[in-house]
């Protein structure tokens, strides 16, 4: 049987809260590039709602606009038609000025290729966002250890990018996004540089992020098994979407423990 | 079939790459285009200060003059056939290397020396000289010319003494009839010893005379008839061989008592007459020789043959009837060969700078295209290519690319440089191929010798150096000081003075490897105290000065390269200006040593000056004074010898000579008026000031002791006030006195003292105005310009190679270093740009970025320059003693100079290209957008 891809406005599926402001709005968001062979679209008239605490997967193909869509929403890029609000905030119209406080407060992201600066090492990584809002050096010091902790890399705070494994790299990603306790989360394929079990234990590591931390986190993957993590999942294809369904709370709660506590058993 | 297969593979990446290879191409042509057109351009300039030197030097030196004294019998007909018939003899037993260069020759016979023993004016000794081409060189200003009258000059063989003495008590014979020969004079002669056309004068052979001395010979009654007079169309035309004995009166004696010494020119057809007499005669065959026809790669072989003839300097060593050659064409030669050894040294040191430099571009250019095919190559590794395979493809290409560029260059600059050929130019562009070879292989070594396993994978930030590494490192810095030393002591060039004598290309090296050395240094400690700052940062609350000074205390080794190239060329640069300016500063300090001012007219032959250049347009001060060029000297101990003595008018000279090098920094003594009765006796003494070396017999005068001098024909008392080793204006002179002319004035009371020297203080184009004071006034007296001599020094071939080398040079330099760190940028700006957009994602704002880049570069930039500069200056004083640069200024030594607001604009100019290059870099970096250079490599 045909899917069938016409989009349903959120506030008629997951409206959590309607008359409440959600962590993540969009409005027709649409963003194209000019190329040499003509106007690629790469996100088309997206508009949904991320309530806040949710852990959202966006799943697709290379190439289906997730990363463009994640770029819009922390307000690296700017749409050519459409608007991106987060917890109320119009980001796709502020000026960049205003953005600078946005990123440093408000949305941490994680990358496929984690980001880190080579040169520092691991606490020096998870500081940096910290010395960006001029906080106080014990409490500077006290918070990257706990974020450190927090990962797992207590033990492995003084060792520079080269020395971790990329599961540990990306522990420190994780660790620096979420140094000034940001209300929004954005992850670009977290785990597509990692392999399976690596990146199931970073899954679950976010999973319960969001959990512990009250956080909404926005995960572009397009590993299905790592779907039944997530609070909900929308999928995009050709810069729409084209799904949007949400998980059994209890599987995924079963799922990253049972990744916490070792492999998952396929049965 | 596989080879060509493997060619079109080569060729097709070529075509992919063709951006870096088109850059890789022109960096390799260009320079093996600079270096092979170096040694032309070089021989060129060497064959233009040959030449140069040849026609700048008085003419009688740089031509041979070939003397004999005998008596040639003349032949029927042509009257001095038979003289130039021998010379044509000798020229053809000159050796071919020296004949070569003979334009023309000219005949000069001159006859014994006569007195006149009735002089129309004062004492005058007279020769006869016939010369050929006097008649086309001169004109006639009275008279006509000289005819052979035919009248031979028989010898006397009576017992008939000369000038019609007794015959021992018998009866007088009658008087002969004298003997007539018609001369012409130069009118200025005529002027000195007093006589006109039409003239009849008695003259005697002259006994004192060395030529007559020996042998008594005994002519018959001559009588000289002035049959016209005339005046040379240009004194300084070469026909003259610089000999104006044809032209003016040689004075000699005292302002009371002169005594002149004329020559008188005959007709050619009056030599068998004058030969009759049986005197002998002084042949002299000028030999003209052809500056042009000069190359500098005879010099060896001319030297060779002109020390085989046998070369006197001076004919008076010649015993008669021996032919002597005398020429100065060896110390010309001589003096070339010093001045192009050491230009040799100073443009090898400023070729070897760039070349070292255009390693650096080269190795960062290497460096970038096998980063772009690192992926490639990896995956060739990965799919069975070894090691070994890799390396020599990239061989292969590289010779086909570097190797070609460097044919390409050496190509062009044979066809369009102007010079003549030399092997140098196919060793350079042969070393510049083989260096681009080397570093275009070596960039791919460590993609080609790494473990499978590690492909792939970033250079991880170097905190330890491997302790091969270091080794090597060490060894650099030894050799580096150890060739210093070297270079100290032994200076530039190996091998026995002379043409042989070569530069070492190791010594020549010896700035680039100081600064490779100290360079090296640099790099490895200035993290240190940068690391320090870094933790003292880090106690801040905020990021961009931490985050900047850890990034700038861990960067990788790699990245060292472009700062090793901005100190080596900060070090070149240094280098380069303390050198130039040294040298030119040299050349205005020798200028007023040997002029003594800006200007110097001086009196040609005896007596004083009437001429006041004071009012002269221009003219900013004057100062008159009379110099005796051999006054008696007598000590305390009455031993009595002669001296130069300058009598100066202090106050005056002072003036003239404010702020510039001559200034003579008198003693107190020769400031202060004289004063009180008898001035100049042992009771008031006139101050004096007498060299290191005193004159001879008073070697035991100290300062505070007398002596007394003949000074403006008296004889006065001088205390010795000073002694110098040299004073301006007083040059080649072993000894001299320098006094005060207000006090020598003062001890001849009212008696008249004109000046015989005035030196002026005036700007360039005083000059003209001097020479039309000189001709107005007609007096006998020359201009002597300090702005003329700084011009002979500054504008010679070789010196003014130098300059425009090293003007060349460090143009170049800065180029390959704009390259490298343009380079360097594009090698990191990848990686850069998507640091800065991760950082931007955490909240770094875009002035912070910018604080961050400023950061990030300021340090080392700096860390580069200052060091550069300092090393630049160092490798200088190190270097100099080496390099001989006192030929380009005429001195026994060149005082090093630094001129530190050059050396601001050249640090200026290097910080210009530096922040335009980062600048640019940067720009590029924030023209991506934040999206995009998070993409960056993910894909």
């Amino acid at each position: 049987m045909r899917r069938d891809l016409r989009y349903t406005p959120p506030e008629r599926r997951f409206g959590d809260d309607p008359g409440g402001t959600p962590m993540v709005e969009t409005r027709d968001l649409s963003r194209d590039y000019p190329m040499p062979g003509g106007i690629v679209h790469a996100v088309r008239d997206v508009s949904l709602r991320v309530g806040h605490g949710q852990l959202v997967a966006l799943r697709g193909r290379s190439g289906s606009g997730k990363t463009t869509f994640l770029s819009m929403v922390g307000a690296l890029d700017r749409p050519t038609r459409g608007s991106v609000a987060v917890d109320g905030l119009a980001v796709s119209e502020l000026p960049e000025s205003e953005l600078v406080g946005f990123r440093r407060r408000q949305v941490g992201f994680i990358f496929q290729a984690f980001g880190l600066m080579p040169i520092l090492s691991a606490a020096e990584n998870v500081e940096v966002p910290l010395r960006l809002v001029l906080a106080e050096p014990r409490a500077r010091d006290r918070r990257v250890l706990e974020l450190l902790e927090l990962v797992g890399l207590g033990g492995r705070a003084n060792h520079r990018p080269h020395e971790l494994s990329g599961g540990e790299q990306q522990r420190v990603a994780i660790a620096r996004a979420l140094a000034n306790e940001p209300s929004l989360l954005l992850a670009d394929e977290p785990t597509g540089q990692l392999d399976s079990q690596t990146g199931r234990g970073i899954m679950a590591l976010l999973h319960r992020l969001v959990e512990s931390e009250g956080m909404t986190a926005i995960v572009a993957t397009h590993d299905t098994m790592l779907m039944d993590l997530a609070d909900r999942v929308i999928e995009l294809s050709d810069g729409q979407v084209v799904d949007d369904y949400r998980t059994v709370p209890e599987t995924a709660s079963a799922l990253a423990a049972a990744v916490d506590g070792g492999p998952i058993d396929p049965a | 079939m596989r080879s060509l297969s493997a060619a079109g593979l080569l060729l097709r990446r070529l075509r992919s790459e063709r951006g870096m290879i088109l850059l890789v191409v022109v960096l390799v042509a260009v320079t093996s285009f600079l270096f092979s057109a170096a040694p032309r351009l070089f021989n060129r300039v060497a064959d233009d200060a040959l030449r140069t030197a040849v026609h700048a030097a008085p003419v009688a030196q740089r031509n041979l003059t070939m003397r004999l004294t005998t008596s040639l019998q003349p032949r029927d007909g042509d009257a001095v056939a038979v003289v130039r018939d021998f010379g044509e003899g000798q020229a053809r037993q000159l050796p071919a290397a020296v004949r070569s260069l003979i334009l023309d020759w000219t005949v000069r016979v001159t006859t014994v020396r006569f007195i006149l023993p009735k002089p129309p004016s004062h004492e005058t000794h007279l020769w006869l000289a016939y010369q050929d081409g006097l008649t086309d060189g001169t004109r006639l200003v009275a008279g006509r010319w000289p005819v052979d009258l035919g009248m031979p000059l028989s010898p006397d063989l009576g017992d008939q003494g000369q000038g019609g003495g007794s015959n021992g008590g018998e009866e007088p014979r009658p008087e002969p009839e004298p003997a007539r020969i018609e001369v012409a004079l130069a009118r200025a002669e005529a002027t000195e010893i007093g006589v006109a056309v039409g003239d009849r004068l008695a003259v005697v052979l002259d006994r004192t005379d060395p030529q007559l001395t020996r042998t008594g010979y005994r002519i018959m009654p001559l009588e000289i008839e002035v049959a016209g007079l005339y005046e040379p169309l240009d004194p300084s035309a070469e026909m003259w061989q610089g000999d104006t004995r044809l032209l003016q009166v040689e004075q000699h004696g005292t302002d009371d008592f002169p005594i002149a010494f004329a020559t008188a020119y005959v007709a050619a057809e009056a030599y068998p007459d004058l030969w009759a007499s049986g005197l002998p005669f002084n042949y002299e065959w000028r030999f003209r020789v052809d500056p042009a026809r000069f190359e500098a790669d005879q010099v060896a072989g001319l030297q060779v043959e002109l020390r085989r003839m046998g070369l006197i300097s001076s004919a008076a060593a010649a015993p008669d009837d021996t032919v002597s050659i005398v020429t100065g064409l060896p110390g010309i030669l001589d003096r070339f060969v010093t001045a192009r050894a050491a230009s040799e040294a100073a443009l090898s040191i400023a070729a070897i700078g760039p070349l070292g430099l255009a390693g650096g571009a080269l190795a960062m250019t290497a460096i970038l295209l096998v980063r772009r095919r690192a992926g490639t190559l990896a995956l060739a590794r990965g799919r069975g290519a070894s090691g070994a395979l890799v390396l020599g493809t990239q061989l292969l290409e590289s010779i086909l690319v570097a190797g070609g560029a460097a044919v390409v260059g050496f190509v062009v600059a044979t066809a369009i440089v102007p010079g003549r050929p030399s092997p140098l130019s196919a060793e350079l562009g042969t070393v510049v191929a083989v260096v681009a070879i080397v570093v275009l292989v070596g960039a791919s070594w460590s993609i080609a010798r790494r473990p499978l396993g590690e492909l792939g994978r970033d250079d991880p930030p170097v905190l330890r150096v491997a302790p091969r590494r270091l080794v090597i490192e060490l060894a650099i810095v030894v050799i580096a000081v150890a060739a210093t030393l070297l270079l100290r002591q032994r200076g530039l060039t190996v091998g026995p003075a002379g043409s042989d004598a070569r530069v070492d290309p190791f010594l020549a090296s010896v700035p680039v490897l100081s600064g490779l050395a100290a360079g090296i240094v640099a790099l490895r400690f200035y993290p240190l105290p940068v690391r320090a700052l870094g933790w003292l940062a880090a106690r801040r609350r905020d990021l961009v000065p931490v985050l900047g000074l850890r990034t700038v205390g861990r960067h990788p080794a790699a990245a060292n390269l472009s700062l090793l190239v901005l100190l080596l060329t900060a070090a070149f640069g240094a280098f380069s200006s303390v050198i130039g300016t040294s040298v030119d500063r040299g050349q205005v300090t020798a200028s007023y040593l040997d002029i003594g001012a800006d200007y110097r007219l001086e009196r040609i032959g005896i007596g004083g000056m009437t001429l006041d250049p004071a009012g002269i347009a221009g003219v900013e001060a004057t100062a008159p004074g009379v110099v005796d060029p051999s006054a008696d000297f007598t000590s305390t101990t009455n031993q009595r010898a002669s001296t130069y003595v300058a009598a100066i008018d202090p106050l005056a000279y002072a003036e003239v000579t404010a702020g510039t090098p001559a200034a003579p920094g008198w003693p107190d003594a020769f400031l202060a008026a004289p004063s009180g009765a008898g001035v100049g006796t042992a009771e008031n003494p006139i101050p004096a000031l007498l060299s290191d070396r005193l004159p001879t017999g008073s070697a035991k005068l100290r300062i505070g002791d007398t002596f007394e001098m003949l000074v403006a024909r008296e004889t006065m008392t001088f205390q010795l006030v000073d002694q110098r080793a040299a004073f301006p204006g007083i040059v080649g002179l072993a000894t001299f006195a320098v006094v005060p002319l207000t006090w020598v004035r003062a001890a001849v009371g009212d008696r008249a003292m004109p000046p015989t020297v005035i030196w002026l203080r005036g700007p360039r184009d005083v000059g003209a105005g001097l020479t039309a004071l000189i001709d107005a006034e007609r007096e006998s007296a020359r201009v002597v310009s300090r702005h003329d001599a700084y011009a002979a020094l500054h504008d010679a071939p070789l010196v003014a190679a130098i300059g425009a080398g090293y003007g060349l040079a460090l143009l170049a330099a800065v180029i390959y270093m704009v390259l490298t760190i343009v380079g360097a940028l594009v090698l990191s700006a990848a990686g850069r740009t998507r640091d800065l957009a991760y950082l931007r994602t955490l909240g770094v704002s875009a002035r912070q970025a910018l604080a961050l880049t400023v950061l990030e570069h300021a340090p080392p930039v700096l860390l580069a320059l200052l060091p550069g500069i300092a090393l630049g200056i160092g490798v200088a004083i190190l270097a100099e003693p080496g390099m001989g640069l006192a030929t380009f200024v005429g001195a026994s030594g060149v005082p090093l100079v630094v001129d530190w607001p050059a050396l601001a604009a050249l640090i200026a100019a290097l910080l210009g290209a530096v922040v335009l290059a980062v600048a640019a870099g940067t720009w590029l970096a924030r023209r991506t957008s934040m999206a995009d250079a998070l993409r960056i490599g993910e894909d």
